[in-house]
């Protein structure tokens, strides 16, 4: 068994793309502290192709330079991926009474916001998006694989876990708040541009979806729905010759759905247009008029098939985890994390992190060192390190999972800081 | 450090992609730098240059026009005393009078303006009623018939009245009281007592009852006359015509093989005429050039018929003579005359009136408005070499203001894809000008040239295809904006010594495109 998950860990972590995260298995409390208190602030990006200094340049509204776009070309595949997630998070845990003593249970409240932006991109959207038409001079741009997604939602988790002989069952029902959701997918499509570039003519169809597109503040309610996250966590020696015993956690989260209101916009795109320029019967006859006469205004018009306003029920981005943790020494603690998060445009996502504690074992507080490995995700591969520090009253954790996209930002990609801090009452 | 990422923010937004943007789908042809109807279609689909100029539009109306004329007549009271029966007309005379009208006999006179002003003084010592009829001027039917009454007056204190009359729209009838006089006008004058019975029906009429009359015509402009016109000479006031064909071509030369010129004269006067061009002279003021006309038609006498009167024709009642000379490349120099490009004709012609003398019976007529016009017309069959045939057009240009798409071009090319029929390769260049009509900038990279169609036994059947290029930059644009007109300037060459013929069907197919480096934007 322990073998065939290593093997499984092996095989995954070849395919793996995803985002790691916190878990709420966290929130129960295994320690002898009554409660805890904590904030968890993370922010990722990553890519297989979109590099850093683009992604930077966006998010500034710099806008990066042509040759920042340039030097994606070589790294464009078949299918590309990119994908921000963000999370800002307080919680309270507070162990409960128990009428055995050897069950631990704990209450928690958990209070989050996920902010995502997910895409998934051909080969011919990405090239067509990023490096112009000039290169489908003479062929289409086929416009099929085109997936954008944008989501924020607010959720307050109640939650309840309890153990026994190292067994721990946590589940987390959440009232959720929708706040922003926008849709673009692509059901087929498009552009030739002919070889001297004299005309274009497209076609597409898809829908695009926005939540209420009146509200303007970022934390406005736009949509109410339901979730249900639960954990189940179980020890597991998956290091035979090491004395310490692991632990291995199953976990789900936002398993819910939210109806977004009856201000939802839907626009069903379906059509064709064409443009060959302003035409005149002679070059010295092109005045205004004419040209104000045929001015491509009515592109949308052909474009938009229909428009529908009302509610729409969209499921969450369900995230399934597996994660092993053990002791691998007195100072080394493994962790190695494999993740799904479902309608994310991601692939699973294989993270593995070592603490080692730098100071002697003697002292009161712990100063760990934190590496980073991941592979997948919405890239292949991400390094980075952090620190933590574990003292009696209080938890503090900051790092990054990914270096290589810091240190060469206009070929690579990755972008994670993380930061928790968590008091713990006695 | 997030904060250190996103703290600085910037307003310029999106990425620059290469984009190949469709602009304009066009076309250039020969209608494009000539006027559209100076280029027809003639035998064999081959093109002709056709023009036709007015040189000469001589009006004879100011050479016999009816002077201003005054007319006096004093009549007075009979040298011993009358006692006068009031019933009868103190005073009643017929004035016959003639105008002093130079190179004419005339018969009749439709005036178009000009009056008669009448003054009349009086000694009689009792009122008086004053008639003057004109019977030779009718207007609407109606005779000219004047009637004003006039108060006492007396030797040392005459009363005096004045009036004057519209004569516009009279015809004068010039023949005189017994209808056998030229340029003659008759009129009854009339004295009445206007009270015959009051005091008395006598009146003591003595030698100091004065009464004279003035009658002075004024103004007088005919719009028609009608007798008999003497032989005169007559040459134009002005001696030179714009001649515009031409006006777009700047430099260089346009060799054709043939041409041909039909010198047409329109006589609207109804009058002989025998004409003479004893020069013509084509000049182009640009560069200095001029040919004299040489051949045959120079200096011939030229016979111009009368026109007629038509009464029935609509508006002008004249049916007028038109008489044509051909002139070719077989029997005058007009290859070289053209081959100057001459923007201006100058002549020296004359026309003689009624060279035989009085032949139409007092029937000669002329209408103010119309005289003699002389009409150059050329046909030029487009077999031609151009070198260096350098044209320039001035169209408006506006590029707009900088928020309406335009700012997000960073850089590139627009490219210019010609499709060209025509067997003459034609370098271009747009100039910007300002408002101040300063140019300030140029569009085409040098050396942009449309190849020429390559003719297959005289006939190009298959367009030549060249690409062109304007560089485009944030610069570029910056000073496009301040433009206001662009010059576009095109220069034609022919390869090689052949004349070529141009077609109807030829065109140049252009599409301009823009290869920009360009700002997307995705809101």
């Amino acid at each position: 068994m322990r073998r065939f998950i290593l093997l499984i860990f092996i095989f995954l972590s070849g395919l793996a793309k995803g985002q790691t995260d916190f878990s709420i298995s966290q929130l129960a409390i295994s320690d002898s502290s009554k409660a805890q208190l904590g904030l968890w602030a993370e922010q990722s990006f990553n890519s297989n192709v979109i590099n850093n200094t683009v992604v930077f340049s966006l998010a500034r509204k710099s806008g990066p330079t042509y040759q920042s776009m340039q030097n994606m070309r070589s790294r464009v595949q078949s299918t590309n991926r990119g994908g921000y997630n963000g999370y800002e998070r307080i919680y309270y845990s507070q162990k409960l009474k128990s009428k055995r003593d050897s069950v631990n249970a704990t209450g928690f409240i958990n209070l989050f916001t996920h902010r995502q932006l997910s895409s998934v991109f051909g080969e011919d959207p990405l090239r067509l998006i990023a490096f112009g038409n000039k290169d489908f001079a003479g062929k289409n741009a086929d416009l099929d694989k085109l997936d954008l997604t944008l989501l924020q939602y607010t959720t307050i988790q109640f939650g309840y876990a309890i153990e026994k002989n190292g067994y721990t069952l946590g589940i987390a029902p959440g009232l959720v708040v929708g706040n922003k959701y926008g849709s673009i997918q692509s059901d087929g499509g498009y552009l030739y541009t002919s070889p001297i570039g004299d005309s274009l003519f497209g076609s597409v169809a898809g829908q695009w979806t926005q939540s209420d597109t009146s509200s303007k503040l970022i934390y406005d309610p736009n949509g109410i729905g339901a979730s249900i996250d639960f954990f189940f966590s179980m020890p597991f020696d998956l290091f035979k010759k090491n004395k310490n015993i692991g632990n291995i956690t199953f976990e789900v989260n936002d398993l819910g759905f939210i109806t977004w209101n009856k201000n939802t916009l839907t626009y069903n795109i379906e059509g064709e247009y064409g443009w060959g320029g302003f035409k005149a019967p002679s070059l010295f006859d092109l005045n205004d008029s004419l040209i104000n006469l045929q001015r491509p205004n009515d592109v949308q018009q052909s474009l938009l098939n229909y428009t529908d306003v009302g509610s729409k029920n969209r499921f969450m981005p369900m995230r399934i985890s597996v994660r092993y943790q053990e002791q691998l020494s007195e100072k080394v603690l493994l962790v190695a994390t494999l993740e799904h998060r479902f309608m994310s445009q991601t692939l699973p996502f294989l993270g593995l992190n070592q603490e080692i504690r730098m100071n002697d074992m003697s002292k009161k507080t712990a100063l760990n060192l934190r590496f980073y490995e991941s592979f997948g995700g919405y890239n292949y591969i991400g390094l980075g390190s952090g620190i933590s520090i574990a003292h009696p009253k209080f938890d503090v954790i900051a790092g990054t999972r990914n270096l290589i996209g810091f240190f060469n930002p206009e070929y690579f990609s990755g972008f994670n800081v993380h930061l928790g801090f968590q008091w713990k009452f006695y | 450090m997030l904060l250190a990422l996103f703290s600085c923010k910037k307003r310029k937004e999106g990425w620059t992609i290469d984009a190949l943007v469709p602009m304009i789908d066009s076309q250039l042809d020969l209608k494009n730098i000539f006027d559209d109807d100076l280029i027809q279609v003639g035998n064999n689909d081959l093109l002709n240059l056709v023009y036709q100029n007015e040189i000469l539009d001589l009006k004879l109306a100011d050479d016999f026009t009816i002077p201003d004329t005054t007319i006096s007549q004093i009549n007075e009271g009979p040298a011993f005393n009358l006692a006068w029966d009031k019933a009868n007309p103190l005073i009643s005379d017929t004035n016959e009078s003639k105008f002093e009208i130079p190179n004419a006999n005339l018969t009749y006179a439709l005036i178009k303006s000009g009056k008669i002003k009448f003054k009349v003084t009086s000694t009689i010592s009792e009122p008086t009623t004053i008639t003057y009829n004109m019977s030779s001027a009718e207007k609407d039917g109606k005779t000219l018939l004047i009637s004003r009454s006039m108060p006492a007056g007396s030797p040392g204190n005459p009363v005096e009245i004045t009036n004057e009359v519209d004569l516009s729209g009279y015809l004068l009838n010039l023949r005189g009281k017994n209808l056998n006089d030229y340029n003659t006008i008759f009129f009854y004058f009339t004295v009445t007592f206007a009270n015959p019975n009051s005091p008395s029906n006598l009146y003591n009429y003595t030698s100091a009852d004065i009464v004279t009359i003035e009658n002075s015509f004024v103004g007088i402009t005919p719009e028609m006359v009608k007798g008999v016109f003497s032989t005169t000479t007559e040459k134009p006031d002005e001696s030179s015509s714009e001649f515009d064909a031409f006006k777009q071509i700047r430099s260089g030369s346009f060799d054709v093989q043939k041409a041909k010129f039909s010198f047409e004269f329109e006589n609207r006067i109804g009058v002989d005429l025998q004409g003479s061009v004893n020069r013509l002279s084509a000049i182009n003021s640009k560069s200095g050039a001029s040919v004299d006309l040489e051949g045959d038609f120079i200096f011939q006498s030229l016979n111009l018929s009368r026109a007629k009167e038509d009464y029935s024709l609509y508006e002008v009642p004249i049916i007028p003579s038109i008489s044509r000379y051909e002139l070719n490349e077989g029997n005058s120099n007009i290859t070289d005359f053209i081959s100057i490009l001459p923007n201006e004709v100058q002549y020296d012609m004359d026309f003689v009136i009624n060279p035989l003398g009085n032949i139409s019976g007092g029937n000669d007529f002329l209408f103010s408005d119309y005289g003699i016009k002389a009409k150059l017309n050329m046909n030029i069959p487009l077999n031609i070499r151009a070198n260096n045939l350098e044209l320039i057009d001035t169209v408006d240009f506006d590029l707009g203001s900088p928020d309406e798409g335009a700012e997000l071009i960073e850089g590139g090319f627009v490219r210019v894809h010609a499709y060209n029929y025509y067997p003459f390769r034609a370098e271009i260049q747009i100039y910007t000008l300002n408002k101040d009509n300063i140019i300030i900038d140029s569009l085409m990279e040098i050396g942009s040239e449309i190849s020429a169609g390559i003719p297959v036994d005289k006939t190009v059947l298959e367009a030549e295809y060249s690409i062109l290029s304007a560089p485009v930059s944030v610069t570029k644009f910056d000073v496009l904006y301040q433009a206001e007109r662009a010059i576009v300037k095109l220069r034609f060459n022919t390869e090689g010594t052949e004349y070529k013929d141009i077609y109807a069907r030829y065109n140049t197919k252009i599409k301009v495109v823009g290869d920009f480096k360009y700002r997307l934007i995705v809101e």
